[in-house]
């Protein structure tokens, strides 16, 4: 281990487990929401249907239920830890692809962090225990080999500007200085049944205002104090609040896919001692040695 | 189905307009595959007041602000 607090902060290796964990839950995420288009696959990515492509022509009814399927097939092997690269390769390269043909109509921020969680995750090492990959390796999922501390380091640090871009975003804009568009938008299209019975309490203006501002100054302050062991559970709790929230009250809900990868901002060797604790000590004590 | 095609709209009315001619062509070509023998076509955006009683609870005349996109035949 680095004597050097940067080296130490950014570079040193350490057990997989926060990562797989975080790689098994962005896996079942990511099959629920691909999920949610196999009934439409036809009209929604296929020439036979409503497409708009940025660069490539559709493909056939055909040629889209296959590339679709291999797409989910990408998504298991992904969350099984099984061919991994591979796996994450092309999920990668089919959501590009799939997102130039008719999700790029749809302004989505969550499709980008998930890019972004996508490539970090292909060289990170997540599927190194807990995997069909590490069963192949040396016998066991539960095994393990320690990894770079990076991968698990950026991600929590695009989650971190993530919050901090969208909290700016909520100081700079105009609409955002009272509770009008809080109220407004539990009406608009993005609402649901409970945020339209919360538009029909006897609430004034006041009251929205208070959450507005309760968000504005709390989730700066969240967004960096997850990373202190002081406030982690704390900003945790509000931030994984916030986002089921947002998915309650206003059909925001792809970005949940958070709250599991808040388990980055802990460290990996406390990671690795809850997990072991858990699995009644299946997990063994010192990383394998075997390797092919 | 992205109504609003903000892919195209923020390039500008022309290329706009030609995707919302596109779509509306694609409908009409979809529904005589299907067997509807449909002569033509408009595509309309619809507008209305939102409503804490549901997303389309005023959508009715005369609340109803209706802007014209295109017509294929």
């Amino acid at each position: 281990m680095s004597t050097n607090p940067w080296d130490h902060f950014w570079l040193r290796t350490v057990p997989p487990h926060a990562l797989a964990l975080t790689r098994i839950a962005l896996g079942l995420y990511l099959l629920v929401y691909a999920g949610l288009y196999v009934p439409n696959i036809s009209m929604v990515f296929s020439k036979e249907g409503l497409v708009f492509p940025l660069y490539f022509d559709p493909p056939s009814v055909l040629s889209s239920i296959i590339i679709y399927w291999t797409f989910l097939a990408c998504i298991i092997g992904l969350t099984l830890g099984a061919f991994y690269r591979i796996s994450v390769f092309g999920t990668i390269t089919i959501a590009l692809y799939l997102w130039q043909l008719q999700l790029h109509g749809f302004p989505t921020s969550y499709n980008r962090i998930l890019l972004f969680c996508l490539l970090v995750l292909l060289f990170s090492g997540a599927q190194r225990t807990l995997s069909f990959d590490q069963w192949r390796r040396s016998g066991s999922i539960w095994h393990w080999e320690p990894v770079s501390i990076l991968p698990q380091r950026l991600i929590a640090l695009q989650i971190t500007v993530t919050f901090l871009g969208v909290s700016l975003q909520k100081w700079w804009l105009p609409h955002w200085k009272g509770g009008e568009i809080l109220a407004y938008s539990y009406i608009s299209r993005w609402s649901t049944p409970l945020s339209r019975w919360y538009a029909r309490l006897p609430l004034t203006l006041v009251h929205y205002g208070f959450i507005v501002w309760t968000v504005k100054i709390f989730q700066p302050l969240c967004a960096i104090g997850i990373w202190f062991p002081r406030f982690r559970l704390l900003s945790f709790c509000f931030l994984s609040s916030f986002l089921i929230l947002i998915g309650a009250m206003l059909s925001i809900w792809w970005f949940v896919f958070v709250i599991p990868a808040f388990i980055l901002f802990y460290s990996p060797e406390d990671v690795f001692l809850w997990c072991r604790v858990r699995s009644a000590s299946r997990i063994p004590e010192k990383p394998v040695k075997h390797t092919k | 189905m992205r109504a609003d095609l903000w892919t195209y709209r923020v390039q500008g009315d022309a290329i706009l307009s030609a995707q919302y001619r596109k779509m509306a062509s694609t409908i009409l070509q979809l529904e005589r595959n299907s067997g509807h023998q449909w002569k033509e076509l408009r595509l309309k955006m619809e507008e209305w007041p939102m409503s804490p009683a549901g997303y389309e609870y005023l959508r009715h005349i005369p609340f109803i602000d209706t802007t014209f996109l295109v017509y294929v035949l």
